[in-house]
């Protein structure tokens, strides 16, 4: 019993006894944030702005609206996640451009990871593997080739009355001057953007009366998780 | 040795996990562009309330006669109807030519193709013939030139050839509508002439069609 005592009270003591110093360190990770949107329409113009090409008409129209706001809590710069595009009265050989930007207002960088078309039932499409940007040929279900469409970064920001001519009117295979560059791999820092086209051109099979509709989804992911 | 490897496997499946626990976690975002093409329409009818008229020779002849005659309509069966611009029209301008002889003339004088689509359009040419094949048509002064002249002949003698004193039906003379652009809602009249040369049959029946082209305004010459 003594012994057990003893013993007991040694362990305690021990415990008690021997010197000791604590540090702490606290550790506070704030995250950042990757939001990817639109921001402005920069320019909207068509086939039927250009003297000589064709005769200058006001027929067609093709119209780009941004919707789906959304504000980055970081940063409080708000984008749009959703640009419509609405080309009316369209007919063959018609093509109509809008130059929009591409943003981040995140606080990480972001790289342009991938752009993808969705059509509906009927329609399929091939991708030009050439082209620097993204070049679509959608076809309905006959299949005849109905419209094209183009999506590719365009570094100045121009618009109708610039005298500057379409891309595909530059020299070179796509415009070595202020042609069309590659979209995918595009690196956007935040509080950046990148000045982009989209471009829909229509072909003789296209059908009076007609409405054709796609949607393309562009995924913009943490730059060094890219490629 | 077997020790050594129960202790690697757990490391190898955190490894693991978190390979792919990176794989899913990495930071995207996207963003959707959505697009929709209305396509317009071309279509070109003859307009419907423009009144119909056609004119003859015979009230001009040294002694007036009224013996040949002429109606003109809109086939009902071709009204067609544009769903962009709530316009009308008919496709197809009839005209019957009754108790015909050589040298009758008769002019339809007020033919008015309208533009009731959404695109412009330009009216290229003309096609003119005869659906049962028993008349050719030639132009003497194709268009665009305005007036356009032609005639419909007949091979009364199988040789494939034009004859010119025994072989010419019926001269046309068609005056405005190639090369013009109608924009939409726009319309142009014009005249299509026609007069029976003396190679022509007593009693028979001609039957011929005039067609206008007209295309997308950007894809005229």
């Amino acid at each position: 019993m003594f012994l057990a005592t003893l013993i007991a009270a040694s362990v305690m003591g021990v415990t008690f006894a021997h010197w000791s110093d604590f540090v702490t360190v606290e550790g506070y990770a704030e995250m950042g944030s990757l939001t990817f949107g639109f921001t402005r329409i920069a320019a909207e113009w068509d086939s039927e702005d250009y003297e000589g090409y064709p005769p200058e008409k006001d027929t067609g129209n093709g119209v780009c609206v941004l919707s789906e706001e959304e504000t980055d809590v970081h940063t409080l710069k708000t984008v749009y996640k959703l640009l419509t595009f609405t080309i009316t009265n369209a007919y063959p050989q018609y093509w109509a451009i809008n130059k929009f930007t591409l943003d981040n207002a995140g606080t990480i960088p972001l790289c342009i990871h991938s752009v993808v078309l969705t059509l509906p039932p009927g329609f399929s499409y091939v991708e030009d593997p050439n082209f620097p940007g993204a070049r679509f040929y959608v076809y309905d279900a006959r299949p005849m080739l109905i419209y094209e469409i183009w999506l590719y970064k365009e570094p100045e920001d121009y618009g109708p009355g610039w005298e500057i001519q379409p891309p595909w009117m530059f020299p070179g295979p796509y415009g070595d001057v202020y042609g069309v560059r590659q979209l995918y791999s595009n690196q956007i820092d935040p509080c950046s953007e990148l000045l982009t086209e989209i471009c829909v051109y229509f072909y003789q099979d296209a059908e009076e009366c007609h409405t054709y509709e796609f949607s393309i989804e562009i995924e913009g992911i943490q730059w060094n998780k890219h490629p | 040795m077997h020790n050594k490897k129960m202790i690697v496997l757990p490391f190898m499946a955190i490894l693991m996990l978190s390979v792919v626990g990176v794989a899913y976690a990495h930071w995207s975002d996207f963003i959707k562009i959505a697009g929709y093409a209305e396509m317009g329409s071309l279509t070109l009818a003859f307009d419907p309330d423009e009144i119909l008229g056609c004119v003859d020779n015979e009230p001009t002849l040294p002694v007036p006669k009224d013996v040949a005659w002429c109606d003109v309509y809109y086939d009902p069966d071709s009204y067609v109807y544009d769903e962009h611009t709530d316009k009308y029209g008919y496709k197809v301008l009839v005209f019957e030519i009754y108790n015909a002889y050589p040298q009758y003339e008769v002019n339809l004088v007020t033919v008015v193709p309208h533009n009731i689509g959404t695109v412009p359009l330009v009216i290229t040419d003309f096609n003119m013939w005869d659906p049962t094949g028993e008349l050719e048509f030639v132009w003497t002064t194709p268009p665009p030139a305005s007036p356009a002249y032609g005639y419909f002949w007949k091979d009364f003698d199988g040789d494939g050839v034009y004859d010119q004193d025994t072989e010419e039906i019926i001269n046309v003379k068609i005056v405005n509508f190639v090369g013009v652009q109608l924009d939409p809602c726009e319309s142009t009249k014009g005249e299509i002439d026609f007069e029976f040369k003396q190679p022509a049959e007593e009693c028979h029946h001609y039957y011929f069609k005039v067609e206008l082209v007209g295309i997308q305004f950007n894809k005229a010459p």
